[in-house]
């Protein structure tokens, strides 16, 4: 009974909603036999240390609200010009680091994230390939990219940055001369919009000096599934989800990029809104 | 666009025999990257030909497609062709030139597939040939051509206002023009041939100091870019004053390193470039020591406060990186000991202290010859050579026994040698 329903029943339901929620599957692969739910580890002793991490997390919390917003006090909070959002000091800081490549999608890049000389900064290297998988649908391929992990509060609520004391992106970098973007993702408010992205350009000098790089937010251009759309606008800086580095400049070669750390200036000289028009770019003819 | 394009336009679908000779001939050219042909993403592996052979080049894709335009008849088997001459593209070299995308458009027939009012171009008309006038509008903005009125006009004529190529169009007139000049240290658009001329630009750029300069320190014998077979390396080397300064406060009681190679991209270019530089002197030889006859009274040098308040504060609160100052720039021919001797040898007309400074050569194993393109024999790890141990004082150069070489010797070698 149970496995006729799930017959009739499961395009419907698996279907629909992992086309909603999952992310991208590739060409040729077979769907996932095993429900979701089979996935879980239900033992008593995780459960326990998950309780206590995440009363832990609650804990403090609660205490940083009681200091002031965002764990600052309010004045200190109302007064700072720059914030520094990540560093790259210790293994720790690379933790809250996620790394990926086109191996997912069958491509044969290569990433690696490390630590730098004496522990100082983040080092993202690796090789571009822009082999294509031969899965006969797969068009392009060849990146890189590096993300960070979304802000999790206790008991996996959701928690967002909020960036809107700031207007510009401050970086310490040095990279080898290849062009990288940055990518922001703010967390959506309906499904349809959970594939798009603000996005701008970082570009390294090379050699063996530090520069810092400011993007100013107003520059950040909206896309979705790697296409710039058509109706732009700034960037909500009040519901920052996480930030990343991608590298795809199809150019075949290693590649690498140290990081020192990521920060926001509030730039006072800076007073553009929005960098792009927000008429209708593309008139219907 | 699955179809074997070459076996479909050997077997003459459209009649006559100038598009198929056309076919057979551009197919010897695309169907030798490995992939589908219509991706054309081993385009930027393959260098554009030289236009040696007749067959190819972009003179041969011209007059294959201007005779495809003179003949008359039914317009059979467009798509097709059009899709394998965007594979046949960039091995012909042609991929960057606009004119030869207009003569894409000039192909396709203008008229037919212009939808008829507006419940037509409601009903998504003609789904295969506006994919195809995408995928044309789709290589162009992979490799960076601008379309321009031209080329909306060539849409406009085949596939009506408001169909989804000419949006396209539209599209990218507003944002390749406008993300074109984003890049704060451009390169010029075309690139020197990999050679002296290319590490010139590649030290100017690195060196980020108008006042650094830049010689040459050794000409290449065979005076051409590459350096196969050369039998004297270039070597070219870039110092600015403030370096000066800094290795003659550095002292000869220090070592300095000579590390590499680390890689630099021209935009598809790759070069190498090695580094001279120290560890961080300790903190109290940092600055100049204080003049001991200096007035407290009436100071030489003023140091106000400008800040207005506790919101003026522009400070990142993170830790310094610690790291040696870099003391000279250098690209070479060849990455080997003895050709950055060379170098070495050369600073020391400007850096007399070097003479008398041991230099400790940090090379990474398997190092690649500078000014290879395509293929580094390794991926270069650049700035994490395996001894970590860098910010305690280098008393004794211990540690690096295995490629350490006392500087005396050094000092010795007459610097025109």
């Amino acid at each position: 009974m149970h496995k006729l329903l799930h017959r009739s029943l499961g395009p419907l339901l698996s279907n629909s909603t992992s086309k909603l929620y999952s992310s991208y599957r590739r060409p040729g692969s077979q769907p996932e036999k095993k429900p979701s739910w089979q996935n879980i580890d239900f033992s008593f002793k995780k459960g326990f240390d998950v309780l206590k991490t995440q009363l832990s997390m609650l804990k403090k919390e609660t205490k940083d609200y009681l200091v002031g917003p965002g764990g600052h006090p309010l004045d200190q909070y109302l007064l700072e010009q720059t914030r520094v959002l990540w560093e790259f000091r210790s293994q720790e800081d690379l933790n809250k680091w996620v790394i990926s490549s086109d191996v997912e999608i069958g491509g044969k890049s290569e990433v690696y994230l490390k630590l730098g000389r004496n522990n100082q900064a983040a080092l993202l290297y690796g090789t571009l390939n822009t082999e294509v998988p031969r899965d006969g649908e797969t068009k392009y391929s060849g990146y890189c990219s590096m993300r960070a992990k979304l802000p999790m509060g206790s008991f996996a609520r959701k928690k967002y940055y909020d960036w809107s004391n700031f207007n510009s992106l401050y970086l310490r970098v040095r990279g080898d001369g290849r062009p990288w973007m940055v990518n922001i993702y703010t967390d959506p408010y309906f499904s349809h919009q959970k594939d798009d992205l603000y996005n701008y350009f970082m570009f390294t000098r090379g050699g063996p000096y530090w520069e810092e790089i400011k993007i100013p937010f107003s520059k950040f251009f909206l896309s979705s599934r790697g296409r710039v759309q058509d109706n732009q606008h700034p960037i909500w800086l009040d519901k920052i989800c996480t930030l990343g580095f991608t590298i795809g400049d199809k150019v075949d070669g290693p590649f690498q990029l140290e990081i020192d750390f990521i920060g926001l200036l509030n730039d006072r000289a800076h007073t553009e809104e929005f960098a792009y028009e927000m008429y209708e770019k593309n008139p219907r003819v | 666009m699955r179809l074997h394009w070459a076996h479909a336009l050997s077997r003459r679908l459209w009649g006559g025999w100038g598009p198929s000779q056309v076919a057979r001939s551009m197919s010897r050219h695309s169907s030798r990257p490995a992939g589908d042909p219509a991706s054309g993403a081993p385009a930027r592996r393959d260098p554009p030909r030289d236009a040696q052979d007749n067959d190819r080049g972009p003179a041969a894709f011209a007059a294959a497609l201007e005779t495809l335009e003179r003949i008359p008849g039914r317009r059979v088997g467009r798509l097709e062709l059009v899709a394998a001459a965007l594979a046949a593209m960039p091995a012909l070299g042609v991929a960057r030139e606009r004119e030869a995308y207009h003569r894409l458009l000039r192909l396709l027939p203008r008229g037919p597939w212009v939808p008829r009012g507006p419940i037509q171009r409601l009903l998504a008309p003609f789904p295969q040939q506006q994919e195809c006038g995408l995928q044309i509008l789709e290589q162009m903005e992979r490799y960076g051509v601008v379309p321009d009125a031209e080329t909306r006009f060539l849409l406009l004529g085949v596939f009506g206002p408001r169909s989804r190529p000419v949006r396209k169009c539209q599209r990218m007139l507003y944002w390749l023009p406008r993300l074109r000049h984003v890049d704060p240290h451009p390169l010029p658009s075309v690139l020197p041939p990999p050679g002296l001329a290319a590490a010139c630009l590649g030290l100017r750029r690195i060196a980020n100091d108008p006042d650094a300069r830049i010689t040459v320190y050794q000409r290449p014998v065979p005076d051409e870019g590459d350096n196969e077979g050369s039998v004297q390396p270039y070597i070219v080397g870039a110092q600015s004053p403030e370096q000066q300064e800094l290795l003659a406060r550095h002292g000869p009681a220090r070592p300095v390193f000579v590390e590499g190679p680390f890689s630099l991209w021209l935009r598809s270019t790759q070069l190498w470039y090695y580094v001279l530089r120290g560890d961080p002197l300790p903190p109290h030889l940092r600055e100049d020591p204080p003049d001991p006859e200096r007035s407290l009274y009436y100071p030489l040098h003023l140091d106000l406060d400008l800040e207005r308040g506790p919101w003026d504060d522009d400070d990142f609160d993170v830790d310094e990186v610690e790291e040696g100052p870099v003391f000279a720039l250098c690209m070479a021919g060849a990455g080997d000991r003895h050709t950055l001797g060379k170098w070495i040898a050369g600073l020391q007309e400007a850096n007399p202290v070097l003479g008398r400074t041991p230099v400790v050569f940090r090379l990474q194993d398997g190092d690649p010859p500078a000014g290879a393109t395509g293929d580094p024999p390794t991926p270069s790890l650049g700035e994490v050579p395996p001894p970590p141990a860098v910010l305690e004082l280098p008393d004794l150069p211990r540690g690096y026994g295995h490629s350490t070489r006392g500087g005396g010797n050094k000092g010795s070698m007459a610097p025109g040698e």
